[in-house]
């Protein structure tokens, strides 16, 4: 939906379905949180989609079950560890999309990062030039830190031997 | 009563009948390889005794207690599969112990467990070697005793060898046979290879289109074949389709030639068409004049050394046959487009039911 519908319209559709009874959440970072999460599902999604693909999930859940493990089991110490990396690049492109994100903050009158830098700059010269360093610093240090986790992640390559 | 009963089972996905009628009973500590073309059912058959697939109609027993509707991880089933599924998270003893683990077993009895199991399958001090650390043939050792770890009632092994290249292959199998007989556990192997299914079964089930063909020991199977399927499946054939001559005497004509048959042919009436069959090692050149009781004259068409045999085609009239002799540094080789005799006995020429 977000590549299809742009955020001007979704932000509008959301303000117009949530500014009158019976549900009242204009002014409620509820709308925001809601609004990112549409924002974001499709990044999230392709991620875990490729993780999910580059794994045997159904093998593996059989082979879990074979050993008595129930579904719970099999999410938290089969599917989850192996999807690890998939998820945390998932995380990442969520954060930098909500990082860089103006327009639902902007129409839903909330200070974050887009707008609080737009209203800062048009008093202020150095200020935002501060904070764009630091949004980039930011980005980096949220990449650095993605890689970090992610390492020593089961690969796919073989040391040794016939396949 | 036999530890595990396959009660005429059925499994249909939509229209597609995958097994029909799978009749089946398996004695404590019996190795049974399923074997058949790719889609015959004998992986659908696996699955609905793993409890991975639900049967459309039949029962499965195992030690006397109905397991049909039995969700897979209450059944205490242990299963390899063809591509391994190792966790790629866990080290080799984390894979061989995950088992044990879910089913809240102390450490000490854990760690016990996957170290008795490495020595079993010859790995011993590579537990904390990830999957992606091992060799194929390393990766299914680990499968198997992670497999094994909770003494599974029934065994059951899915292609487990075909990922891997041929010499691994052939000592792996003898490995899987010495195990399996080492702690008496009951299996099913299933396979398309005849023979894996010939060299490390103790009874083959023949599969084909969902039903099963032929049940019996692999020398019954290879030399005794009962239907064209299994002949043709197992083993190299020569089929020829012979007209009854003499239903009393056992006599028919192949190419206008008379043969005779071991096998009584009182079920036909003299002129019946029947498919006959006569394995390439059962067949031999005539030595000069010496000839057998049964004979034909054919034109050699090609020969081929296959290492420790050498398989001979020949044409005789419409067919060609082919010939397989031991291989010897002094054998003498027909020469190609050369008239020969071919001599067989009564025993060698097997009647094939449709």
């Amino acid at each position: 939906m977000p590549f299809v519908v742009p955020a001007v319209v979704l932000t509008f559709g959301l303000i117009r379905l949530y500014a009158q009874p019976p549900i009242l959440l204009i002014g409620s970072p509820v709308l925001l949180i809601a609004g990112y999460v549409v924002l974001s599902f499709p990044y999230m999604f392709r991620a875990v989609d490729t993780g999910l693909r580059a794994m045997d999930v159904r093998t593996l859940t059989e082979a879990a079950l074979s050993m008595g493990a129930g579904w719970g089991t099999i999410l938290a110490k089969v599917i989850f560890p192996n999807l690890r990396v998939a998820i945390l690049s998932g995380i990442f492109l969520t954060f930098a999309i909500v990082m860089g994100e103006f327009t639902f903050a902007s129409l839903l009158s909330w200070p974050a990062f887009g707008p609080y830098m737009e209203e800062i700059g048009a008093m202020r010269a150095y200020t935002p030039q501060a904070m764009a360093v630091i949004s980039f610093l930011l980005t980096w240090a949220s990449i650095g830190l993605f890689q970090w986790i992610g390492r020593g992640a089961p690969g796919q390559e073989q040391v040794a031997g016939a396949h | 009563m036999a530890f595990l009963e396959i009660n005429n089972i059925s499994k249909s996905f939509a229209s597609t009948v995958a097994v029909q009628d799978f009749d089946l009973q398996v004695e404590r500590g019996e190795l049974v390889s399923f074997l058949g073309p790719s889609g015959c059912g004998k992986t659908t058959t696996l699955r609905l005794v793993a409890g991975f697939e639900t049967t459309t109609q039949g029962k499965i027993i195992v030690k006397g207690e109905d397991i049909t509707n039995k969700p897979p991880n209450q059944r205490n089933v242990g299963m390899v599969f063809q591509a391994y599924a190792l966790f790629p998270n866990m080290t080799v003893g984390g894979n061989i112990g995950f088992g044990m683990k879910v089913n809240k077993r102390p450490q000490e009895e854990i760690q016990a467990r996957v170290d008795e199991l490495l020595e079993l399958i010859a790995m011993p001090g590579l537990a904390n070697r990830y999957p992606h650390q091992l060799s194929g043939g390393q990766q299914q050792r680990v499968a198997l005793a992670r497999a094994l770890a909770l003494n599974p009632e029934v065994l059951l092994l899915d292609e487990p060898l075909s990922a891997l290249d041929a010499k691994i292959r052939v000592v792996l199998r003898g490995e899987i046979r010495a195990i399996q007989q080492k702690l008496g556990i009951t299996a099913i192997y299933v396979t398309h290879d005849q023979e894996e299914a010939l060299s490390l079964s103790d009874r083959v089930v023949v599969m084909h289109q969902g039903r099963i063909e032929q049940v019996g020991p692999p020398f019954e199977i290879y030399n005794f074949p009962k239907t064209e399927f299994v002949a043709n499946f197992v083993g190299t054939l020569n089929a020829y389709n012979a007209k009854v001559l003499d239903n009393q005497r056992n006599v028919l004509s192949i190419e206008g030639q008379d043969i005779q048959t071991a096998q009584t042919l009182g079920a036909y009436k003299n002129g019946d068409r029947v498919m006959i069959a006569i394995r390439p090692e059962r067949l031999s050149f005539a030595d000069g004049q010496k000839k057998g009781v049964n004979n034909l004259a054919c034109t050699v068409e090609e020969v081929t050394f296959l290492g420790s045999i050498v398989r001979v085609q020949v044409r005789t009239g419409e067919k060609t046959l082919y010939v397989d002799t031991f291989n010897n540094p002094y054998l003498e080789l027909p020469r190609v487009g050369e008239t020969k005799q071919l001599t067989f006995s009564r025993e060698a020429v097997l009647i094939l039911h449709p």
